[in-house]
């Protein structure tokens, strides 16, 4: 099979991408693999049987077993189906094998083009230790901390407690291994030290199989500011400007915007060239993101790169003009980078919100439930990337994030009300989410003034956020009990062709008193 | 006649053909117009559209850019359970239990944690007492709603 001609002078020409992923990334993927004229294969264990990626993709591989091991990080089960489907390039999203240095060379191994960065810059930046060393040598500042030696939790008291005294309270104990919120826990006075240590490094072990933990001081009032990069194979590299994602919970992002609502022009300009120079520093290729700590003074301290596409970066796609996945499989195939730093501009501003299947009402806890009515959003400027849509069920089984809602307008203030707006119009039934309260942040003054600080949803909520109430949403709900409206079902399988047991053309309108 | 409970609490009782509702005993007047058309879940209220989806009892209505569950309250009064048990918050797995049968527990001491979603939760004692009952062993998978560890409350003894 031939790939399309953007392709022919490839040095490693792409026909067939295989998603070692699933949930909307893959399908974010996929869509642009059918853009570009190649071929897709899905993954998929029987949980997401009939799932939408699975269907998106143009051909799909079953793999068989409970557990994460057996199927997204099966590394063997992957190349084999890959082997089966003639796949001969590998696109592993994020999360799962995304940053396993021993996937990119398995997959190398066999034939296949990898599309990623070398194992050596996912090992090197994989790991704090090393890549904090690295940063220190290409002169970008790091934030004070050290990693704990791994032992049992109670042979590491004393060490434990020498560590976060040179360090400093509150401070951050993080699995070494770890990413995504997960193995972290902050620890503000040192009684509870021992404990965090015990449940951080446990964490670790289960979600990462290693249980090394690094301390780090912990600041506050701080911000998240993190640069794109794009490199390819023949030494160029640019950066794609910053994008901010202070806005957390449980140190998972839940807004993002680009570009930041406060960084100086020639702040900026810094960030971008550290994050060039520190992705230089490991010959990388593809794209990868370097965070920094954007410190109130405008100080900027390197937190970790991450090497792989980020969930948010459809919002750097947006003011950049590019399509970050295209560039990523261009990159894989050999090609250049089309452009060069002087070609990129910042063009309007872009926020996404995640939505997440969750009670932000009760400790942000995640919920399950059927999405019985999912209507997105639409207009101008509006972006949905989902994995999921009407019919499909939020369970326990994986991530709580059910899409990602993206906006894109002339200026700040144009995307906060068309994100305020696209939020309230998103019916999404059936399964609580956090909706209400990303409209509530999207209308709250502190937002507005671009007070996003990492500890911005504690500070603005500190009871607690609590939904709103209606007086009218109990008259509805005696509305549609008392007219059927419960009985979908009569409506679609109605004998008398596509309509309804209410005759359209005799409105039941009833209007009491 | 439909009985329903918000997310408040509050019990309503609502006829749509009548004027009046019952809000917790409270009679509040019932001033609004409905109007269905052909499609599922649509509601027109006053003039403005809602969607409206029932799971299970509840009924899920979109109104305004704000999202509002309503549950059919068959049993009437019904009422929050007054029972001393400490309740699973979501469905997931039991990773420590830290306390034993006959312990004394203080207010809001850490007695299980369980894991969902690969993050930890701790569930806290609800109230001082004493544990009698521990329902779940360490890696058991529990619903959300479970009743995970029953307390005798310390105001019983006194």
């Amino acid at each position: 099979m031939l790939g399309p001609d953007w392709m022919k002078d490839a040095p490693h020409p792409i026909t067939k991408v295989l998603v070692a992923n699933r949930g909307e990334i893959a399908c974010r993927i996929f869509r642009s693999c059918a853009e570009l004229g190649i071929g897709s294969v899905a993954i998929y264990s029987e949980s997401d049987r009939g799932s939408l990626h699975q269907q998106t993709a143009d051909e799909s591989v079953f793999l068989p077993g409970d557990s994460l091991a057996e199927t997204y990080l099966n590394i063997e089960a992957i190349l084999s189906a890959a082997r089966e489907t003639g796949a001969d390039a590998i696109h592993p999203g994020y999360g799962f094998l995304s940053e396993r240095s021993a996937f990119a060379n398995a997959v190398k191994e066999e034939g296949i083009v990898w599309i990623g960065p070398s194992a050596h810059a996912i090992d090197e930046m994989g790991d704090k230790i090393s890549a904090r060393r690295a940063m220190i040598e290409a002169n970008v500042p790091v934030i004070p901390g050290e990693e704990l030696p791994l032992g049992e939790p109670e042979d590491m008291v004393d060490e434990l407690v020498r560590a976060a005294t040179r360090v400093g309270y509150p401070l951050l104990l993080k699995a070494s291994a770890g990413g995504g919120g997960k193995g972290m826990r902050v620890v503000r006075e040192p009684r509870n030290l021992q404990r965090e240590y015990t449940a951080a490094s446990r964490e670790a072990a289960t979600s990462f199989g290693d249980g090394t933990v690094y301390v780090e001081r912990l600041l506050e009032k701080s911000r998240h500011v993190e640069v794109q990069v794009l490199c390819d194979s023949h030494g160029n590299a640019v950066h794609l400007f910053e994008r901010e994602c202070s806005i957390q919970r449980r140190h998972q992002k839940v807004v993002e915007e680009a570009p930041s609502p406060v960084l100086e022009e020639i702040t900026r300009a810094r960030m971008g060239e550290a994050a060039v120079n520190a992705a230089s520093a490991v010959d990388y290729e593809g794209a990868g993101t370097v965070e920094f700590l954007l410190a109130e003074d405008g100080d900027f301290h390197f937190l970790e790169m991450n090497t792989r596409l980020q969930v948010e970066h459809p919002i750097t796609e947006c003011i950049s003009g590019t399509d970050l996945v295209v560039e990523q499989i261009r990159v894989a195939a050999g090609l250049p980078l089309p452009f060069s730093q002087d070609d990129l501009s910042i063009r309007g501003h872009a926020i996404e919100v995640r939505i997440y299947a969750e009670d932000p009402s009760n400790g942000f806890l995640p919920a399950i439930g059927p999405l019985a009515l999912f209507i997105p959003p639409s207009g101008p400027g509006i972006r949905l990337d989902t994995g999921v849509r009407e019919g499909d069920e939020a369970r326990i089984d994986f991530d709580p994030m059910l899409a990602k809602l993206i906006v894109h307008a002339p200026n700040r203030d144009a995307a906060i009300r068309r994100m305020k707006r696209a939020c309230e119009d998103f019916v999404l039934l059936g399964v609580t989410t956090n909706l209400g309260f990303l409209c509530d942040i999207m209308g709250h003054p502190a937002y507005h003034a671009g007070e996003t600080t990492t500890d911005f949803i504690d500070v603005n909520w500190p009871d607690g956020w609590g939904a709103h109430t209606s007086d009218v949403a109990p008259f509805i709900a005696a509305a549609a009990e008392q007219f059927g409206l419960a009985r979908k079902s009569a409506v679609i399988e109605s004998s008398e062709g596509r309509g309804s047991p209410y005759n359209p053309f005799q409105t039941l309108r009833r209007s009491f008193p | 006649m439909v009985d329903l409970r918000d997310s408040l609490g509050r019990r309503w009782q609502i006829a749509i053909d009548s004027e009046y509702a019952l809000c917790d005993e409270q009679e509040v007047v019932n001033e609004y117009g409905f109007e269905i058309d052909a499609r599922p879940n649509r509601i027109w209220v006053d003039g403005k559209l809602a969607h409206a989806v029932k799971v299970g009892d509840d009924w899920w209505v979109h109104l305004n850019g704000a999202i509002h569950v309503v549950s059919i309250d068959e049993q009437g009064a019904g009422g929050t359970g007054e029972a001393d048990g400490m309740i699973a918050p979501m469905p997931g797995k039991v990773l420590e239990i830290l306390c034993e049968e006959g312990d004394v527990v203080e207010e809001g001491q850490t007695l299980i944690v369980m894991e969902a979603m690969k993050m930890e939760h701790r569930i806290s004692a609800n109230e001082a007492g004493t544990v009698v009952t521990i329902h779940h062993a360490v890696g058991e998978q529990v619903d959300a709603g479970a009743t995970l560890i029953d307390i005798d409350s310390v105001e019983k003894f006194n």
